[in-house]
């Protein structure tokens, strides 16, 4: 127990706004009871639960003090009219969903033919969700080590849930469109997906973000939680673009069961400082599981992913790589955590995280950590920063590409290497058009 | 088309290429051979203009035009080609991306319009088939994963594709069967003109029965030792290196004493 500090005392003095912020919210009261009690654990426990600082080894290069100092709004208001279809990726065919402000739209959203797609609060109580659903905002609920976790908890109101029953295979992909209404203050947006796929089942969630009207900054407090049943297959991806004076956080948790095969993919590209938490839990032997990212920092943009992935059972296979480029005066962060347990033997675990950093003022981490307990295991890890060899250089010069085009073509290339696996001409075609935006910035 | 006098370049001090003189005129075909070490490769790399080689003496000129005082972009622009003998993987950029981009930029230096996706794909196909490359081959990242013959195919896809008017193969036929070979020789052949000329630097005589020059150079030691017609490429196969090895040393000894 160390002695109360300046530090501690803001927290405390930031936790009641909140704990104000949450009484101003009768909305928060209404609808399952079951979720109405987790929400008000929820902001009880927010007294109790410290916010990251920088003294946190875990969050060395994300200060969110600055930016929790700010005014931060949390009351509702009115979204405006929404144009879906400037939201939508071009010739992407999907099933869209709409969640605003953290609400799930059925009304702007379409069916999905198969899948049990609602919002958390009609389906807790309903069965074959609830057990899943249920322990699942039980363990969100209760921790105790993040406080934007535990504000997500408290805010999020009807948020997206996504069940695959078992055996069903979706014919396309599900494009969830997350949008937050500016408003006059900064806005903390709290959004959860809860995707809960059955035994043999396989879904493709790929997920963006937007903003609706003018007005302040969005900072967006975004929780995904994924069950993933035996020999299910998904593939979740969250592309964030979001505009470069908003916030992104994200905190994602997928379980895995067993010859269960899970591939996510990130890519950040907007956000003034985004920071993104990802765990992965092997929960059975002989799975598989894929991470991939790609992050692209100029300005004075901060980008901060941490990754984790626990192979508790043997015969597990993962394969990590997070490739990133930091321009300006952007600082980037990859802290990667695998861990092989004892009872995990036969398992194949690669994690690699490289770095483009671009002039003298950008900053680039990394710091993968691999910890190994198991004795017959295959498992490498490296991470590099440095500057584009010439070699590729060269060869585009040689083809009469002159230098400019070639290193926009070159770095661009660097971070699609990341969507080697994503099969989707449209989505590619997609993060290749942000690319290039941004590199013409 | 290409005059190369008294050319001397080194590699980190080490002095490669010790006074060549040649000239290419519209519509030939010149075989540079040698043994290993002789500068061959070093030749084309200058030509294309690859850093790491300084030009320590001579002159090289195309059209009229310093061709050393040139980028290697506006080489590529005025129509150099070299086929690499190593071509470069590039994970991330699909070949069509490529392709398309290397067609533009020399259209654009051209003074012409740049080809849209759709036209760009057309004719990037078209030519593939000449070169019996599948299409699936677009869609892949650039030499990512390619075999030797798959690279040496997508160095003449783009050959055909750009069309230059002087096209150096630098080794094109190292490593590769007899089919691959073929595929080489057919898109030489296939771009023969009286306008077009090409330098094929290869290490056997037997690229040189498909595409058949009209000079054959002996490269060794940094300087062309000698010239022929395609019986000196036969000669060589026949001999080996050593008569001219030998030929060289005694005059260089005479020289020197």
């Amino acid at each position: 127990m160390h002695a109360l500090t300046e530090t501690d005392t803001m927290t405390t003095a930031e936790q009641s706004t909140w704990t104000r912020s949450f009484a101003e919210r009768p909305d928060l009261q209404i609808g399952s009871p079951r979720l109405v009690g987790f929400r008000q654990n929820a902001i009880d426990r927010l007294a109790l639960t410290p916010f990251p600082t920088r003294r946190d080894e875990d969050w060395r290069y994300s200060d969110f003090t600055k930016i929790l100092r700010e005014p931060m709004s949390l009351a509702a208001v009115d979204a405006p009219h929404i144009n879906r279809a400037a939201f939508e990726i071009d010739d992407f065919d999907a099933y869209v969903l709409i969640t605003v402000d953290g609400e799930f739209e059925p009304g702007l959203s379409d069916a999905v033919p198969g899948i049990t797609i609602g919002s958390v609060d009609e389906l807790l109580e309903v069965e074959p969700y609830a057990y899943w659903l249920d322990r699942t905002l039980a363990e969100l609920h209760s921790e105790t080590s993040n406080a934007f976790v535990t504000l997500n908890a408290a805010f999020a109101k009807t948020s997206l849930f996504v069940a695959a029953p078992k055996n069903v295979k979706l014919d396309k992909p599900i494009h969830v469109i997350h949008l937050a209404t500016r408003g006059p203050e900064q806005r903390m947006v709290c959004s959860q997906v809860m995707a809960m796929i059955g035994a043999g089942a396989e879904l493709t969630i790929d997920e963006t973000f937007g903003t609706l009207g003018t007005g302040s900054p969005i900072f967006r407090n975004h929780v995904v939680r994924g069950g993933i049943s035996s020999n299910a297959r998904l593939k979740f991806r969250s592309f964030q673009a979001e505009d470069l004076r908003d916030v992104h956080l994200s905190n994602s948790s997928f379980d895995q069961q067993a010859h269960s095969y899970l591939d996510h993919v990130r890519v950040d590209i907007g956000g003034r400082q985004v920071r993104n938490n990802l765990d992965v839990v092997h929960k059975a032997a002989s799975l598989e599981t894929h991470m991939a990212g790609a992050y692209f920092a100029r300005g004075t943009q901060r980008i901060d992913n941490q990754t984790f992935l626990d192979h508790a059972f043997p015969h597990g296979e993962s394969n990590e790589l997070y490739k990133g480029i930091a321009m300006d005066r952007a600082v980037t962060s990859f802290n990667g955590k695998v861990i092989v347990r004892p009872d995990a033997q036969k398992t194949n675990a690669f994690q690699q995280n490289d770095n483009l950093v671009i002039g003298d003022k950008a900053i680039a981490n990394a710091k993968p950590q691999l910890e190994i307990f198991a004795d017959d295991v295959k498992c490498s890890h490296g991470a590099t920063i440095g500057q584009l060899d010439e070699a590729p250089v060269f060869y585009l010069n040689a083809r009469g590409i002159p230098r400019a085009q070639a290193l926009a073509m070159l770095h661009r290339g660097f971070l699609l290497e990341v969507l080697d696996r994503v099969d989707s001409v449209a989505v590619r075609g997609y993060v290749e058009r942000l690319l290039q935006a941004k590199f013409a910035e | 088309m290409l005059t190369i006098k008294n050319l001397h370049a080194s590699v980190e001090d080490k002095e490669i290429l010790r006074g060549i003189n040649l000239e290419v005129r519209p519509g030939e075909v010149h075989a540079i051979m040698g043994p290993n070490g002789s500068g061959k490769s070093t030749l084309a790399s200058v030509l294309a203009g690859r850093e790491e080689y300084v030009v320590t003496d001579g002159s090289v000129t195309f059209y009229g035009e310093d061709v050393l005082e040139l980028e290697v972009e506006e080489r590529a622009h005025k129509g150099i080609f070299l086929a690499f003998q190593y071509p470069i993987e590039i994970p991330g950029v699909t070949n069509a991306t490529f392709l398309r981009s290397s067609i533009n930029a020399i259209r654009t230096a051209r003074g012409e319009e740049e080809l849209n996706s759709g036209q760009a794909l057309r004719l990037i196909k078209e030519k593939m088939a000449d070169v019996e490359m599948d299409p699936s081959f677009l869609k892949r990242s650039l030499n990512q994963g390619f075999s030797g013959g798959e690279k040496k195919r997508n160095e003449m896809l783009q050959m055909t594709l750009l069309e230059p008017r002087l096209s150096i193969l630098d080794e094109t036929d190292s490593g590769l069967d007899i089919d691959a070979l073929q595929v080489v020789a057919k898109a030489v052949n296939k771009l023969r003109s009286a306008q077009r000329s090409f330098i094929v630097v290869t290490h056997y005589q037997r690229l040189l029965d498909y595409i058949v020059p009209d000079f054959v150079h002996v490269l060794y030691k940094g300087r062309i030792v000698r010239s022929g017609d395609k019986s000196l490429a036969l000669e060589l196969e026949e001999r080996g290196y050593d008569w001219i090895k030998n030929e060289v040393e005694a005059a260089d000894a005479v020289a020197a004493a």
